[in-house]
């Protein structure tokens, strides 16, 4: 091929073109920033605080000053600190929001905050309701544990973070139709899929009812919140509509906490044993430029009266099991229970 | 928005509607028709503010296939690109985000230099959808965090076709520059992974006009730069080498930046 000097002309002046597009687009590209961010112990720092200062949903609830916590923890920051003591620093600061769904994770530490139920007595056994009470004459559908005494029917529920499908609900519901009364034990349940929740409630239901609004931020200010969406639970087709006991403890959490709320509700239903732990919103993820993950209440959750929830539900009936009852193998919470219903 | 951003909106849509109609006069009988389909190896980095300032980083393959109408003086075509696959939280996080990327452009070019011309330079508006999803694996909630963006933009094509001694074709250098100036954006709400029309429960259509929102220069700045080299192999069918970049940045109250390289091979058939 033999080009003639024109076209040589039209080459320079294209290349000529290009260049000058693909130096404008260089400069460009560095206004948009794709580097890692900086991931020093100070920068972290500011990282975590700015992310809990715009997306947090719970500063009003929990009443905490945000700003002289940064003025506070910002003394203590040290970029030649190690990890360890970085993870300790970060953990300390986040503690004081008093939020179990405030949690901060990295490759061999987890912190998470306990006061919700720590401090309190545990009012639940597993050991003892397994062998004095279920003893191994007890049925399991999914993750539910069931039994029929009697003519009053028992159901453990422990946690809402495995799934729990509506055939295995059925089953149980199903079963004991049959019962005048109704044990749901949802102690030491943590939460989990606020869905299951949603369809265990479902079952004790007649009509749709509303369960609860739910804020969600809408821009980085405190106050910032979409007006309150409503949520309705209908009724599932297979209902038990006949006297509940919910059996409750500290640790009744998150999810759990939101369906003690929506049972509570119900006028056939009961709620014994201690406060539910609460936990009243939904927590988000968001990864720190170190690779560490942080977990916060994204929301707020509020009562069909449109209250909060995040301090935990109050029972109808507090009882509560002494370490003694508890090495005796007696369950104060499930014996009230049994004879509220007979 | 601001009083001038709403100004410099107006102008640059005035602009790009006088473009159109000048386009339109200028279309000939005799057209060409070429299709074209081309694999993309597409480098991705994105960074989701909403979700970290970590970039999300990865190689994946890509589709592209194009349809052009070429007149003496007006050219359009149509463009589909869409390519999935994971993204890796960079630099040393086991994290990982699954994206999936799906593209329409229509762009519709007027020819500002003689036909005859070897160099060529083609100026016009161009209408594009893009829709970019990323699913985080192993988070709590917000797994999930998308855009779906149409815009009008101008776009600018140089062409050079270089000819042998007995004037044949040869290769053809292209270049082809599109900046979007004014768009529809529709992305999650603030604090949630669903939009605000579907929080109050509306789907569909309606949660679409009442979710989107008009973006533009400084809240949407993008810029896509696709360079290729053609080479006929008959004289109806051609292969190619491109290479695209395309940056964006959306900082309204989700902030979003990407940038994508795609290196790739094409091979147009003219119809």
């Amino acid at each position: 091929m033999s080009i003639s000097k024109k076209s040589f002309f039209s080459v320079f002046v294209f290349c000529a073109v290009v260049a000058f597009i693909t130096l404008t687009f260089s400069s460009c590209k560095k206004e948009f920033n794709f580097k890692a961010s900086a991931t020093n112990h100070t920068a972290v720092f500011n990282e975590l605080w700015k992310v809990i200062d715009e997306r947090y949903a719970l500063f009003a609830v929990k009443n905490v000053q945000w700003n002289d916590i940064y003025e506070y923890y910002k003394q203590l920051v040290n970029d030649e600190s190690t990890d360890k003591e970085f993870f300790k620093l970060l953990s300390g600061m986040l503690d004081s929001l008093r939020d179990g769904h405030v949690t901060l994770r990295n490759q061999t530490d987890t912190f998470f905050y306990d006061g919700f139920y720590k401090p309190y007595l545990h009012n639940f056994s597993y050991a003892v309701l397994i062998n004095n009470y279920l003893h191994s004459e007890f049925s399991k559908s999914g993750e539910i544990i069931y039994k029929i005494a009697g003519d009053i029917g028992y159901i453990y529920i422990g946690s809402f973070s495995k799934n729990i499908s509506d055939a295995e609900i059925d089953k149980v519901i199903n079963e004991m139709q049959a019962c005048k009364g109704l044990i749901l034990d949802v102690r030491d349940n943590l939460g989990g899929n606020a869905v299951l929740a949603n369809r265990l409630f479902a079952r004790f239901i007649s009509e749709k009812k509303l369960v609860k609004y739910e804020k969600i931020k809408s821009n980085i200010g405190h106050e910032d919140f979409y007006s309150p969406q409503p949520y309705y639970v209908s009724p599932s087709a297979v209902k038990f509509l006949k006297p509940v006991v919910v059996l409750t403890n500290r640790s009744c959490f998150s999810a759990c906490n939101d369906f003690v709320m929506y049972m509570s509700q119900l006028e056939q239903v009961k709620i014994f044993g201690d406060q539910t732990g609460g936990g009243g919103s939904v927590p988000y993820s968001y990864l720190l430029s170190n690779g560490w993950q942080l977990n916060y209440s994204a929301t707020v959750t509020l009562s069909p009266q449109l209250l909060t929830i995040e301090d935990g539900i109050e029972p109808d009936e507090l009882i509560t099991m002494t370490p003694i009852q508890e090495s005796s193998g007696f369950d104060p919470l499930i014996e009230r229970a049994y004879q509220y219903l007979q | 928005m601001y009083k001038h951003q709403r100004y410099l909106r107006n102008i640059f849509t005035c602009f790009f509607l006088f473009i159109l109609n000048a386009g339109k006069s200028q279309v000939k009988n005799g057209r060409e028709i070429f299709l074209t389909a081309g694999i993309q190896y597409n480098h991705i980095n994105a960074i989701d503010e909403t979700f970290s300032l970590v970039p999300f980083r990865g190689w994946k393959p890509g589709a592209i296939v194009e349809l052009a109408f070429a007149g003496n003086r007006l050219t359009q075509d149509i463009s589909v690109k869409f390519f999935s696959g994971k993204l890796a939280a960079s630099p040393e996080s086991s994290y990982e985000a699954k994206q999936l990327f799906a593209s329409f452009k229509y762009n519709r070019l007027y020819l500002l230099t003689g036909t005859d011309k070897s160099f060529k330079i083609m100026f016009g508006g161009s209408f594009q959808s893009k829709y970019v999803q990323r699913k985080y694996l192993d988070f709590t909630n917000n797994q999930r965090s998308f855009e779906f963006i149409s815009s009008l933009g101008a776009v600018a094509n140089f062409s050079l076709v270089l000819k042998n001694s007995k004037f044949e074709e040869m290769v053809e250098l292209i270049d082809r520059v599109n900046i979007p100036i004014v768009g529809v954006l529709y992305q999650p709400a603030f604090g949630s992974d669903q939009t605000v029309g579907n929080m109050e429960g509306k789907n569909g259509i309606i949660d679409f006009f009442k979710s989107s929102h008009v973006v533009s220069f400084p809240d949407y700045l993008e810029f896509t730069n696709c360079f290729s080299v053609k080479k006929n192999i008959s004289h109806n069918q051609f292969v190619g080498l491109m290479y695209d970049v395309n940056i964006y940045r959306i900082s309204g109250v989700r902030k979003m930046r990407q940038f994508i390289q795609s290196l790739g091979v094409s091979y147009t058939f003219k119809l």
